[in-house]
């Protein structure tokens, strides 16, 4: 760790099931997740829903909870994992997976696809 | 003359299941990392099979909740093989040579590869401290299997003096199944699959080997292992990996 310096991401985005109303964010066992929010600058987090109540006030289930101190932005992204799995949501979709991934062999493919969805970015 | 073709009705996928199993016979810890499903099924068979036993075999399937002992994320993997906690782990590779060094970088002249693979990730360090690495890769063809690999992701052996607890323990391809040597950096051909001939194995791979003047075929997988893995195991790891136990299945039934 001293000889190679830490790698700084501008921005941290992922996927997750359950926010707060505060921006804390259910993680569950994937620490991963918390490492990428710790080395970033800003980290953006879509979920399925955001729920009322205080997620780091149960101490059973605390250590699996992103503190909202790591977390810039949470936006309601319903099936946001999709075509891909989520934990304790949904399963992956493997025939659309291969679908979009044929797709994106070209880039002509890539936009086809992302035109299908309705997800293409406005300035596009 | 080729290995005799197998007295049980097995898919080509069970027997390369059964005998990555039977390479963690007495492991206490076997990891499997992402996009493995056969190695998964292996580690899941022989914990199976040792059920009776009193210590059990603990496996952690990376991105199974059901199946994995990890609770603090991908640093945990890493810190637990260096404290020797686990004793096998699964390498596979773009390219994998005969002194027993894995691709999984990109073919062509690094940086300029002309095809990308995933990466190297953490297989330089695990192959330095889990003792039992076990190479996996189905594709027995001389693009897989060449001289030289292109970039080094790990280290088949080590100079003398460096410090490693871990490196390549055996090869197992959709053909045959090797050991490997890490005095020699050499691997040795065990048993050959049936219906494959050395000549065969000969023709599909890059480097040269070491083998007996007439290497045993793989043997059949005996008719509790196969209960075990056509029953529990299928059912284990539709968990993780849905998709393949779904198409091992239909190949299953397409056996009858």
């Amino acid at each position: 760790m001293a000889a190679i310096p830490g790698i700084v991401p501008d921005i941290a985005i992922f996927h997750a099931p359950v926010a707060d109303r505060f921006g804390h964010v259910l993680i569950g066992r994937w620490r991963e997740l918390a490492i990428m929010a710790y080395a970033a600058r800003r980290t953006i987090v879509t979920v399925e829903r955001v729920e009322d109540g205080n997620l780091l006030a149960a101490e059973d289930a605390v250590a699996g909870m992103l503190p909202a101190l790591y977390v810039d932005a949470i936006a309601v992204a319903p099936r946001g994992a999709a075509p891909y799995g989520l934990w304790g949501e949904y399963t992956a979709n493997a025939a659309e997976i291969a679908r979009y991934a044929r797709a994106a062999r070209t880039p002509e493919g890539f936009q086809d696809y992302l035109a299908a969805t309705g997800l293409q970015p406005e300035h596009a | 003359m080729p290995a005799p073709l197998s007295a049980v009705r097995v898919t080509p996928r069970e027997r390369l299941i059964v005998t990555i199993a039977r390479l963690l016979e007495g492991c206490r810890h076997v990891a499997v990392g992402a996009s493995s499903p056969m190695p998964a099924a292996g580690a899941m068979l022989m914990r199976a099979m040792r059920e009776p036993e009193e210590e059990p075999m603990r496996i952690s399937i990376l991105g199974s909740m059901a199946h994995n002992f990890f609770t603090n994320g991908g640093v945990e993997l890493f810190d637990c093989a260096a404290q020797g906690r686990i004793d096998a782990f699964f390498l596979g590779g773009g390219q994998i040579d005969g002194a027993g060094n894995i691709n999984l970088v990109g073919a062509g002249p690094y940086p300029h590869s002309t095809v990308r693979w995933p990466g190297s990730f953490g297989s330089s360090y695990l192959s330095f401290v889990v003792p039992r690495i076990i190479l996996f890769r189905e594709e027995h063809s001389r693009r897989v299997f060449v001289e030289k690999v292109d970039f080094i992701s790990a280290p088949g052996s080590s100079p003398p003096g460096v410090f490693r607890t871990g490196g390549p323990h055996a090869l197992v391809t959709g053909l045959a199944q090797f050991s490997f040597d890490r005095k020699a950096g050499r691997f040795r051909l065990e048993t050959i699959h049936p219906g494959q001939t050395l000549q065969d194995i000969r023709a599909a791979t890059g480097f040269d080997f070491d083998h007996a003047p007439e290497p045993a075929t793989t043997p059949d997988p005996d008719a509790r292992s196969l209960a075990l893995l056509r029953g529990r195991v299928l059912e284990e790891l539709a968990e993780a990996y849905p998709e393949f136990a779904r198409s091992l299945r239909t190949d299953i039934a397409a056996l009858a």
